[in-house]
């Protein structure tokens, strides 16, 4: 991955699409998603304590996908000592990684 | 893969807000972890900064600070996270209960995603922290009308929880199938309500009080069965775009909503949404 320095470089590298795709990135994810609505709304995310933990992943990206296709700007996952933490994803990181590493 | 990252993943630019509980992680990982999202999928993140959550998972983690000082830390805490990435300089802070020297976040993220910071704003104290550090403040709103004579709020919004449908009896009929009541909920509400140190449940279950055996739109028995902490308006399209459309009049500019159980949910809260938009602005 490229130096911190070089951020938009990096960024670009990765997406392996240039800055057009960094550019593109930029808006879908600032942008109010309704621009006629003078609010955002945030849905929230199942929570693990609520179902099996083979159904908790697939219902989550089921739940925001509905959110995102109902206009949302994003949803809320909640944290407590019960729950599954919101921010890990080390699959995740790895896959995005190799994805980057065959470009 | 879990949590944020699933959320990315499954949409194109729906973000994630995730909630921060200062005892769990250091602000620096929060920043990192925020950075390194941004870094890999150009996507914002937004924080939940939370104060309290329940006193009894702060007890087992042998965090006895009070309530004000705990929305005090959290400010330490969330200026850490804000500083960083906005300049993306060094930066040294030598608070009560932070302390940082020469810190820098790697890789800096650029402007437009410098994360979304929501705060608690139903107590005082944490309304003076989220007014402190620039951050949306939440609350648990209280029935719409309450605010006609408030000062409009500003950087403000609201948690609540949606079930409408085309005619009123059909949004009844499927509010009290998704919470059709349970005892055992009661008894836990009730017990919560005697731990608790959070000014929004006792706002809430005061108005629980006032409205005892009134028909209204604006629905806490969820709350008091202890299936969600929000409170819930019920109605038509028509009957609950005209409360939105209050808040919105009061200038609560962000909802973040319950859990949906259908796409239908969400799909009939675009609707109202949009009515009471049209409605406040007219």
């Amino acid at each position: 991955m490229g130096h911190a320095n070089d951020w938009p470089l990096s960024v670009n590298s990765f997406s392996c699409n240039g800055r057009i795709k960094l550019e593109s990135m930029l808006e879908e994810s600032t942008k109010t998603v309704d621009a006629k609505l003078p609010v955002l709304v945030f849905s929230t995310a199942p929570q693990s304590t609520d179902l099996e933990a083979p159904a908790y992943l697939p219902r989550l990206a089921q739940v925001a996908r509905w959110s995102e296709d109902a206009g949302c700007t994003g949803i809320l996952i909640y944290t407590d000592n019960s729950l599954i933490d919101p921010w890990l994803g080390l699959k995740s990181s790895l896959k995005a990684q190799n994805r980057c590493a065959r470009s | 893969m879990a949590g944020a990252q699933v959320v990315i993943e499954s949409t194109k630019s729906l973000c994630p807000l995730v909630a921060v509980q200062p005892v769990y992680m250091h602000p620096y990982s929060v920043a990192k972890m925020t950075a390194s999202l941004g870094y890999l999928y150009g996507r914002r993140i937004y924080l939940n900064m939370v104060a309290g959550g329940f006193r009894g998972d702060l007890l087992a983690l042998c965090d006895e600070t009070p309530n004000d000082e705990r929305y005090a830390r959290l400010s330490e805490y969330t200026t850490i996270i804000k500083e960083h990435p906005s300049n993306g300089k060094r930066y040294t802070m030598n608070g009560k209960y932070y302390k940082v020297k020469d810190l820098s976040l790697k890789p800096p993220l650029p402007e437009q995603l410098s994360p979304g910071i929501f705060a608690s704003g139903s107590s005082e104290s944490g309304m003076a922290a989220a007014k402190a550090l620039g951050a949306i403040a939440v609350e648990y709103p209280k029935p719409g009308e309450e605010y006609a004579a408030s000062t409009p709020r500003q950087n403000s919004g609201i948690r609540i929880g949606i079930v409408t449908a085309e005619k009123t009896e059909a949004s009844w009929e499927i509010a009290h199938k998704k919470f059709p009541g349970d005892r055992k909920g009661q008894i836990m509400h009730a017990m919560a309500m005697k731990v608790s140190d959070s000014q929004w449940h006792k706002q809430l279950s005061e108005i629980e009080r006032d409205l005892s055996g009134k028909s209204s739109i604006y629905w806490l028995w969820p709350f008091k069965n202890y299936n969600t902490f929000c409170p819930y308006l019920v109605g038509s399209y028509e009957e609950v775009s005209n409360e939105l459309m209050k808040y919105i009049r009061a200038g609560f500019t962000n909802y973040i909503l319950d859990i949906p159980a259908e796409e239908r949910d969400l799909q009939c809260v675009g609707i109202v949404f949009r009515m009471a938009a049209e409605k406040a602005s007219a």
